[in-house]
């Protein structure tokens, strides 16, 4: 909680493709990797940029969007609540399957457990009904079994393939 | 047992995706449903191991369980008998020291002892179809039938209990000159499923009832165990016997069991045991009520008091030993009483009898409902004497719900898993046949023709 009539800390941070963000200190800090940065150097200066080697500017984006809400909801006592649930869903919606990978990429190194959770489960719910073909296509993964050895598998689990969405 | 770490960092090196760490893609794998799982084996080898690697396993259900994605198997009748419902009613075995040999049946395709019949495994009671649901923990909703991938004998399993997405089911049949006793593993998200082996009960012309089943997860030992206690009718000894899926065999258990269990349906697992109620008479031939435990890790037997006021009276039916919220409950109910009440009492500390305490009590119920058990809400399980409906019932708000089924029923909490009934030791194959090295255990009791 910061007092009345001081300013709002501001942390700046420099991404892979050198883009300078401002963000409020309590979004950033959802960051683990920028909190422990500052808890590492304590005595660092107010307006030290740190830079995040591994995240480019378009999923930061998409990362403070989502923190910032979220430190919000939880501000207002309204973790878990359903308008946090509203917001999730349309916060997915629109995004394609190569921009959640890069966020949860970016989460991932900027380790904000939360929002990594949501979206490895986000991504899980649009798996699971999709093609093998889909999944070999969304993880790349090659496929290691010979047409026979392949074709014996899916025979040997026939119903699991029972309602398989289109690609 | 389980997997080593670097079984596992060789499985993670493997997982090779393109454009995700490991750690990840094995996070959203464990997130997913069981069914696209198995649908998944065929994306690549390193993902068909890994789908039946333990910590895989373990990780996947532990989310599961985090997201307390449980919900209910239900095993009924599609159109239950009236008649046999009679009978079925009486689902106490009082006082087995009592039983006459041999035991009696006329004209009915199930077996009766004297008061009752306790009997989960007495053959075949019924002719209608079997059903098996799974059922939304909240509203009851139906969510899917599921099927017994195994044959059965006699048409007829009964559940012995689920753990982590495991049932346990039971068989015995009593037709025929041989009679037999099977135990099954099966896991209906992966439809897996397995007879256990067989196992000897030397006796081959001694009549026997199978008082007490048990099934459960030892997670000290990362294992799955059944229980199953016998009484032979004649020679009035007890016998114990219990398979672990670690070892894969049965093994007989040393006990001295003083005491006699009144009835094999009013059983809880609580803190590592399987309980049940049982009697014992004193001096002056008055039956005297306690709780038998059995702690399934240490294999070893145990009494535990129940509260004063249930210790003595004539009506074990009335005294439903259950569970809830992970502590030993015992509802008590006398429906030939005026006001008809209903007392439930909690054992707050595990094995300290003086800290039984009476948490509830209502009554006033016009028609005889019976407590059956108790859902995760705190409502109770209730089957109506006159008919044998199932309701659920919200002892304070004392409303009811029709659960629209009828007794003979079983409920069971369930979650689904990947667990493999085969064991760690042989992964791998979805059906195995039972095992046909071993005799076909022998017990022999009167010999029961004719149908419902």
């Amino acid at each position: 909680m910061s007092k009345l009539g001081q300013a709002k800390r501001i942390i700046f941070l420099k991404t892979a493709d050198g883009q300078l963000f401002e963000v409020d200190e309590p979004v950033a800090m959802e960051f683990e990797i920028v909190k422990s940065f500052f808890d590492e150097n304590e005595d660092a200066a107010d307006d030290t940029v740190v830079p995040l080697p591994n995240v480019s500017a378009e999923p930061l984006a998409g990362i403070i969007e989502f923190c910032k809400a979220h430190v919000e909801f939880r501000a207002n006592g309204a973790a878990g609540k359903d308008e946090v649930k509203k917001f999730n869903a349309e916060y997915i919606k629109e995004k394609s399957n190569e921009q959640l990978k890069e966020l949860i990429l970016a989460a991932n190194y900027l380790n904000i457990k939360e929002m990594l959770d949501f979206l490895t489960e986000t991504i899980a719910n649009r798996l699971k009904n999709k093609s093998v073909e889909y999944v070999r296509a969304f993880f790349g993964i090659e496929n290691d079994f010979t047409p026979q050895e392949e074709e014996a598998v899916r025979k040997e689990y026939e119903w699991a393939f029972e309602g398989v969405d289109e690609d | 047992m389980g997997t080593t770490n670097s079984q596992w960092e060789e499985l993670m090196k493997n997982i090779m995706s393109q454009n995700l760490p490991n750690e990840i893609v094995i996070d959203i794998l464990s997130r997913l449903p069981v069914k696209s799982i198995v649908k998944f084996k065929c994306v690549s080898k390193p993902w068909r191991s890994l789908f039946t690697d333990p910590k895989f396993i373990e990780l996947h259900l532990n989310r599961a369980i985090a997201k307390n994605s449980h919900c209910l198997l239900v095993r009924h009748v599609a159109d239950p008998d009236e008649k046999i419902y009679s009978k079925w009613n009486k689902a106490i075995l009082g006082d087995i020291n009592k039983l006459e040999v041999p035991l009696q049946n006329k004209g009915n395709n199930y077996l009766t002892v004297k008061s009752g019949h306790s009997m989960i495994c007495v053959g075949r009671y019924w002719d209608d179809e079997e059903i098996y649901s799974l059922r939304n923990a909240e509203t009851f909703e139906e969510l899917a039938r599921l099927e017994v991938p195994g044959q059965s004998i006699t048409n007829y399993f009964s559940i012995v209990g689920c753990s982590n997405g495991l049932v346990c089911l039971n068989e015995a049949n009593f037709n025929g000159s041989y009679h037999s006793l099977n135990s099954f593993f099966w896991n209906p998200a992966t439809r897996e499923f397995r007879a256990l082996p067989k196992y000897f009960i030397n006796k081959f012309t001694s009549s026997l009832v199978v008082v007490g089943l048990g099934f459960a997860f030892v997670p000290i030992t990362n294992d799955y165990k059944v229980l199953r206690i016998l009484y032979f009718i004649e020679s009035k000894v007890h016998e114990v016997e219990v398979f672990s899926l670690n070892t894969d065999c049965w093994s007989k258990v040393d006990a001295d069991i003083q005491c006699n269990i009144t009835s094999q349906l009013s059983q809880a697992y609580v803190n590592g045991s399987s309980h049940w109620m049982a009697t014992k008479r004193d001096d002056d031939g008055n039956p005297h009520y306690s709780i038998l435990s059995f702690n399934m890790v240490e294999e070893t037997f145990g009494m535990l008091m129940l509260p004063k006021c249930c210790e003595k009276d004539h009506f074990p039916m009335h005294k439903l030993l259950t569970m809830f919220e992970g502590s030993l409950v015992v509802v008590v109910y006398n429906p030939y009483q005026l006001n008809k009440s209903c007392d439930i009492w909690v054992m707050n500390e595990y094995g300290v009898a003086k800290s039984w305490t009476k948490t509830f009590s209502f009554g006033n119920e016009v028609e005889v409902m019976i407590p059956l058990g108790i859902f995760d809400n705190g409502e109770i399980i209730m089957e109506k004497e006159k008919d044998g409906e199932l309701y659920s019932f919200d002892p304070r708000a004392k409303q009811r719900k029709s659960l629209s089924m009828y007794q003979p029923a079983r409920i069971v909490k369930y979650i689904e898993s990947l667990v493999s009934p085969q064991g760690r030791n042989s992964i791998g194959g979805s059906v195995s046949a039972p095992s046909t090295s071993q005799v076909e255990t022998g017990v022999v009791i009167q010999q029961q023709n004719g149908s419902v």
